[in-house]
């Protein structure tokens, strides 16, 4: 894999040599490299069970510091991905029990269903965002436009319907269309692959 | 998946789609919850719409991270944790203590370079068309809507640079690099211009020079500079009218002087104002400078009396048994029973095969409340369109006051003269419950024996007047006893008028959906939408007295 693109590197193991036990460098190094082709796929996990992007990165922040202070659990050659997302996985049970404090969270039982389930569409989940990107290319310029402001750092779908002057509940209407489209454009770029 | 499992149904779609817009009330995603339990089809689409938007949102995050020298300096918003956090390894605490700082730091360092590195999609993601922006920059604004399709700015935001801006409600301020405020008051149409430059085409603004003047004001074929103090402007009826309140201001313009037409120069100091025809050399015309005619501020949004105010009150009140605010960010929250668990959805008129959209965000009386405006029109004869009406069964009280703020408007459809409902249920073809009604060119009527005669009251309503409403029933075996109240808000009317006062009305309220902007016809179908808006419905279990009630228009108006 290529630096630039680290993260397309599906299986998340590692390609290097396992950490030298004497040397810190190395092993921030190490970690560095398998942390950062597994963040995307932890947080794509996280928001699935969770639902709320905010909460998913708050979870993704408390697992990076624990698989840096159990990194020594770890054990080279296995796939690092799965190990982040198992940590995940209690992380976010620890959060839900706290954000379940303030508003209704999903329960337990379907956060194991779903977390048992994920793994079906992580698996797939380079081929998901390259068929993704060719999904954004065939959107019409306006819904792009739309798409990208939505999920632009901090926006909300109040804030974009409140800066092009349209309605909240026709802004949310408007995204579900677009992703609604975006979601059958990849299930069938991604059958035709398959029979391809 | 068994045979049991229900399938991706519509609501399962929209509760996935609110959960992605972060706006899922507690019913909503205990809903969710138990549709995802109950179905592993509905699981995997969940799981795939999640994934989408989390892709989306991965995306967007990292290219505004690798957008600009200063952000890519720091690598991503993601932050990694540094080595710093974890305590060094015991056997290795003495070797470490004089170089463990550098090695903490270089460590971090690495791990941010290796992170920013290995992030994907470093090509710039797709971005909105590009809108070049002028300095000033939106500064303020309370209930803003914008024209659709315009690129209109966010509070915070620069405001778009040679765009032509149409601002449909409400007022905002906007705020030039050298501290000049602008406070434009809907409806107004205007552009900003480089150098900063504000052609006005259509509205009212007022300029609050402080600071160095830097701002140029371009109107109906003239320009002024303010220098000092405060001006208003507005272009109404092809007529253009500058006015100066305190400290002066220059209007450049060309006129008719000694036969020939020459640039002039025209100074206004406090208290002047001038008028001119737009577009022409017609001379100016003084008049006096009226400041009342301008936003001179945003407007208070918690204002002392308030249709907050009279929610307020109306929540506190111990025989209230539901309760339609709509106000809330989502559809399902407008929908919700803020008192009970008489929840709304939405209904399309004549059989289901009604058209048109319930606006969920119509203009309320004050800036304190979002309304509802049902959808009406004719089709063949007959009116059809989308209103609500509650998920289960209303089983009205024995004793029950109905009250609503409510506008009507007047039916586009000019053959239209049929009944328009505002609050209603029926549950066969003779027992109906139109609590409140529009009939026989706008008179405000109800009725609850449909082989007898309508109770048609003394008040027609006058087409967008904003009323409060309130109606009592005593119920007894066959017929009703009812009380009438209403005001007329938008006329300012403080007191609240009796119309009926312990009528017997022959009939007693249906048990059914309850609707609220429309009816149902005899067969029970959808029927007889509102045409206008409706806010604030409030459903006891007593008969309030008109005391009780004028306590609402108390704290009500201004």
């Amino acid at each position: 894999m290529g630096d630039d693109h680290g993260l397309n590197s599906s299986p998340c193991i590692p390609s290097v040599s396992p950490p030298n036990e004497n040397s810190a460098d190395q092993k921030a190094e190490q970690f560095a490299r398998l942390l950062a082709t597994c963040q995307r796929k932890v947080f794509l996990y996280a928001l699935g069970l969770l639902h709320n992007a905010t909460d998913a990165e708050e979870v993704l922040q408390e697992t990076n510091i624990v698989l840096w202070r159990k990194f020594d659990e770890y054990e080279p050659g296995t796939a690092f991905d799965r190990w982040a997302c198992r940590v995940a996985y209690f992380e976010v049970l620890k959060y839900r029990e706290k954000a379940g404090r303030d508003r209704r969270v999903f329960g337990v039982p379907l956060i194991e269903t779903l977390a048992a389930e994920a793994g079906s569409v992580l698996d797939e989940f380079d081929d998901r965002r390259d068929a993704l990107e060719g999904c954004l290319a065939k959107l019409r310029d306006v819904d792009k436009a739309l798409v990208l402001q939505r999920y632009q750092p901090g926006a909300t779908t109040r804030g974009v319907a409140e800066t092009l002057g349209r309605s909240v509940q026709g802004t949310r209407k408007s995204l579900h269309r677009i992703r609604a489209s975006l979601l059958t454009c990849i299930e069938r770029t991604l059958a035709a692959e398959e029979r391809s | 998946m068994s045979h049991s499992e229900p399938r991706v149904t519509k609501e399962l779609q929209e509760l996935t789609a609110g959960a992605c817009d972060g706006d899922l009330s507690d019913r909503e995603t205990a809903r969710l919850e138990a549709l995802l339990l109950g179905s592993a089809e509905a699981r995997s689409y969940y799981l795939r719409y999640l994934h989408l938007h989390g892709e989306l949102h991965w995306q967007q995050a990292v290219a505004a991270d690798t957008s600009g020298p200063a952000s890519a300096a720091t690598g991503p918003s993601i932050s990694l944790p540094a080595p710093v956090v974890s305590p060094p390894r015991r056997d290795r605490v003495s070797r470490l203590r004089l170089i463990g700082f550098l090695a903490s730091a270089v460590a971090a360092v690495v791990l941010l370079v290796l992170a920013y590195r290995a992030l994907p999609d470093r090509q710039p993601a797709p971005q909105p068309p590009t809108v070049p922006v002028a300095e000033a920059k939106l500064s303020g604004a309370v209930q803003p809507r914008w024209q659709a399709g315009a690129p209109a700015p966010a509070i915070g935001q620069a405001v778009p640079l040679d765009r032509p801006l149409v601002l449909e409600r409400g007022t905002i301020e906007i705020t030039d690099p050298s501290g000049t405020r602008l406070l434009i008051k809907a409806p107004a149409a205007f552009r900003f211009a480089p150098g900063g430059r504000l052609e006005l085409q259509s509205g009212r603004v007022a300029v609050l020079v402080t600071g160095t003047p830097s701002f140029e004001l371009a109107l109906g074929g003239a320009s002024v500079v303010p220098e000092s103090g405060t001006i208003g402007a507005l272009i109404e009826d092809r007529a253009a009218e500058v006015h100066v309140f305190e400290g002066s201001a220059t209007l450049y313009r060309t006129e008719p002087i000694g036969g020939t037409l020459q640039e002039s120069n025209t100074a206004l100091a406090s208290g002047e104002a001038a008028r001119w025809i737009v577009d022409t050399t017609s001379p100016l015309e003084r008049i006096s400078a009226v400041p009342t005619s301008f936003p001179r501020q945003l407007p208070d949004r918690q204002p002392d009396r308030s249709v907050a105010q009279m929610r307020s009150l109306v929540t506190r009140h111990s025989h209230l048994i539901h309760h339609y605010t709509f106000e809330g960010t989502s559809r399902v929250e407008k929908c919700r029973d803020k008192q009970g668990s008489l929840h709304l959805t939405e209904a399309v008129m004549h059989g289901g095969r009604g058209r048109g959209l319930v606006d969920y965000t119509a203009e309320g009386i004050d800036l304190t409340t979002e309304a509802i405006r049902p959808h009406r029109e004719g089709q063949n004869g007959n009116e059809i369109g989308s209103a609500l009406q509650s998920e289960v069964r209303f089983h009205c009280p024995q004793a029950m006051t109905v009250e609503l703020l409510l506008k009507y408007e007047l039916p586009t459809d000019v053959n239209d003269d049929s009944v328009a409902l505002a609050l209603a249920t029926r549950d066969a073809d003779v027992d109906c419950g139109f609590f409140v009604a529009a009939a026989g060119e706008g008179y405000l009527s109800l009725l609850l024996d449909a082989d007898a005669d309508w109770l048609e009251m003394d008040m027609q309503f006058k087409p967008d007047h904003w009323y409060y409403l309130a109606v009592t029933f005593d119920t007894g075996q066959e017929d009703t006893i009812v009380s009438a109240y209403a005001a007329d808000l938008t006329a300012g009317q403080r007191q609240l008028q009796p119309l009926v006062v312990d009528e017997v009305v022959a009939g007693v309220p249906a048990v059914s959906r309850l609707g609220i902007g429309k009816g149902f016809d005899y067969a029970g179908a959808h029927a007889y939408p509102w045409p206008g808006s409706i806010d604030e419905v409030a459903i006891y279990d007593a008969v309030l007295d008109q005391v009780t009630l004028q306590q609402r228009i108390d704290v009500l108006l201004p």
